[in-house]
């Protein structure tokens, strides 16, 4: 019981602390994870945002013990993750289930869906083998899927419904977090709301925990309780959601909602737009001082004379705000449109 | 204004074992010069089949089979082949969504712009050379005579897809046929890739046709949008016409399914009910109707047209129609 720590009222569900995930390339090592400390409690929703390569899914992957952390702690409900090998690691993972971006591929099309959902129920030795027909048909009627969807196969499931399966296979377990990467990403916009509520309705119902990692900012804007925001295998700023977007404090968070297009012509019209400068930089060789510094509107771009940007990473530290934001000039740029649509909508 | 492009009825077949499958279904409709046009629908509704039949590039299964692309005076759907691969990357150019794919691996970047250019017009190698210089720096792509001799791996998703458009920018076209380009992009990429697509109409007037899921991308481009759904047009109009008063009850509901910006966290979305027809066959009635929240008796028996149902607005559907014929009660009557 070494790997417990001390109980405390608000002990989180998981916590990573100081994680790095380092993984050899044949361009040099990549640092998807660079220090990353994070939390997820009991019942909450964390979005995490980002763009590709920004380490966003490896954080879930670290976070399930899929992918082992280089450095760090990765703790769920106290214990910790990392130090952890075989059955009790296997014990461990029954609490917590992933739900990946592709619905379809994520499924072995030579299963039929009611042995997609049985198969965890076995694996884990959550359920009798005789008792997981029953346990299969209430899974599917959790996520709204007739039980005659048993015996079908993948290929005969649309987007929506695959995911549905899939989430099915990860509640038979009866997990206490849930990571879903792109969840709703590859399916329609009408299939997506579909998702969106259900992953709600299971929050409600069962208490679920959900790291809900995607690049869709208006759908994270949605799901969330409290929002982390990463870029190049860092968190940039993280707080409550609703905090996050009214009133984002880290340059990159600004430019990231200013570039999110608005199903909304006279927004559009209305907005400045913040464009960033070039891509991100690999994080096989990620810049020194901040790593946003070399698309930085605010940063040594824009005002040579900062050269505390290249010099010296910012520490994720409290801002005026209320939220934490990694940045020497945090606050400073602010989102013109963001403030019209709070008070549109507000 | 005379259309740049006017669509007329095409229809696409995809052959299936279990018959036909009605791709497009009589598709209509019209672009001036200097325009950007929005193709906006979900998957499966006949976007990108019907983007590709304008240039006759429907592969079999697939096939055209009806309507008329007419294109500055001529139906590229009649043309011979030899006129059409003179229009193809010419007058008309494409930008796909996935660079990475489109772009030939194993030739410099600089010999693919050339060779775009040369299919076109005679140059010799110094001048296709420094003119692939010239629109990578057009494009936005810093460093362009480095650039010009790599290869595409040696670039970024964001920059390959400026290669693409550089490309497709050689021949001066005057309408560019863009299907999602952005969509295998970060939202900052994205952004950039928008604002250069903008910065290309509005500088020099190409006209753009643009294909998208993404309401977003949508409303934040184009100046007039065509929602398609079951392989037909259903609502065309302004942007802002469209977006900010939709008649058809599909946009409505699309619209409705997105998380509103700034709304209470966790407001219930509403999905759109039920799922999309099956295109096979010859269905009866509005495509819509049994998803439709306002169906009437008539939408199940007869096939309604994209008509006006306010200036310059159109709507596929049997109620907008009826309420815009009928004088407005209280309303605007005069």
């Amino acid at each position: 019981m070494s790997a417990v720590a001390p109980a405390t009222e608000a002990q989180p569900l998981l916590e990573l602390r100081e994680v790095h995930a380092r993984f050899p390339s044949s361009a040099g090592v990549v640092r998807a994870l660079d220090g990353v400390s994070l939390t997820v409690a009991h019942g909450e929703t964390l979005g995490l945002v980002g763009e590709s390569g920004c380490g966003k899914s490896t954080l879930g992957r670290v976070a399930l013990g899929l992918t082992r952390a280089s450095a760090g702690e990765v703790r769920l409900d106290g214990i910790e993750l990392t130090a952890l090998r075989g059955e009790r690691l296997r014990q461990l993972r029954k609490r917590m289930q992933m739900v990946f971006q592709d619905p379809v591929s994520s499924l072995d099309p030579r299963m039929t869906v009611g042995q997609t959902i049985a198969e965890p129920l076995g694996e884990l030795g959550v359920v009798a083998r005789a008792a997981r027909p029953a346990r299969v048909r209430e899974l599917l009627e959790l996520v709204g899927l007739p039980a005659a969807f048993a015996s079908r196969y993948p290929a005969q499931l649309s987007g929506g419904q695959a995911q549905r399966v899939a989430i099915a296979r990860a509640l038979g377990v009866e997990p206490e977090l849930l990571v879903a990467d792109e969840a709703v990403s590859a399916v329609d916009v009408s299939v997506g709301a579909q998702i969106v509520n259900l992953l709600d309705d299971l929050r409600r119902e069962l208490g679920i925990a959900y790291l809900f990692v995607s690049h869709d900012l208006a759908v994270v804007e949605h799901v969330s309780d409290r929002l982390a925001v990463m870029y190049l295998g860092t968190i940039v700023e993280q707080g409550p959601a609703e905090q996050v977007f009214r009133s984002p404090q880290h340059p990159y968070t600004v430019a990231l909602l200013s570039a999110t297009p608005a199903p909304d012509p006279a927004q559009a019209r209305r907005r400045e737009r913040i464009i960033l400068r070039g891509d991100v930089p690999s994080p096989v060789d990620p810049p020194s001082g901040c790593r946003f510094r070399t698309r930085c509107p605010i940063g040594p771009l824009a005002h040579p004379e900062r050269t505390v940007c290249a010099e010296r990473a910012p520490a994720l530290a409290p801002t005026p705000a209320g939220q934490l934001a990694a940045c020497h000039f945090a606050g400073e740029l602010v989102a013109p449109v963001l403030g019209t649509a709070a008070l549109e909508h507000g | 204004m005379a259309p740049l492009l006017d669509v007329r009825e095409l229809a696409v077949d995809f052959d299936a074992p279990g018959g036909a499958v009605h791709a497009v279904r009589g598709v209509s409709f019209a672009l001036a010069p200097g325009e950007i046009l929005g193709i906006v629908g979900e998957s499966g509704c006949g976007k990108s089949a019907t983007a590709r039949a304008l240039l006759r590039l429907i592969d079999p299964p697939g096939r055209i089979v009806g309507g008329s692309v007419l294109f500055e005076g001529r139906d590229l759907l009649t043309v011979p082949a030899a006129e059409l691969r003179a229009v193809r990357g010419g007058r008309i150019a494409m930008v796909f969504q996935d660079p990475a794919k489109s772009l030939n691996p194993v030739l410099t970047i600089g010999r693919q712009l050339a060779a775009a250019m040369r299919a076109h017009r005679r140059c010799t190698r110094e001048q296709a050379r420094a003119r692939a210089c010239e629109l990578l720096a057009d494009v936005g792509i810093a460093d362009p005579q480095r650039r010009v001799d790599q290869y595409p791996h040696e670039l970024s998703g964001g920059m390959r897809q400026r290669v693409m458009i550089a490309m497709a920018l050689a021949n001066e076209p005057a309408l560019i046929l863009a299907d999602e380009p952005t969509t295998a992009l970060d939202v900052t990429i994205q952004a950039q890739i928008l604002d250069l697509l903008r910065r290309i109409n509005q500088e020099q007037g190409t006209a753009i046709a643009f294909i998208s899921h993404n309401l977003g991308v949508i409303a934040e481009l184009c100046h007039r949008v065509a929602v398609l759904y079951a392989g037909r047009v259903v609502e065309m109009g302004s942007t802002e016409d469209v977006f900010r008063a939709p008649q058809h009850p599909y946009t409505r509901a699309l619209l409705g399914s997105l998380p509103a910006p700034g709304a209470a966290a966790r407001s219930r979305l509403t999905p759109v009910a039920g799922a999309p027809p099956v295109l096979t066959g010859a269905p009866r009635g509005c495509a819509f109707a049994p998803r439709c929240p306002r169906r009437i008796a008539v939408c199940d028996e007869q096939d309604p047209q994209l008509e006006p149902v306010r200036p310059a607005h159109l709507a596929e559907c049997w109620v907008a129609q009826a309420e815009a014929a009928a004088p407005a009660a209280g309303g605007l009557a005069s």
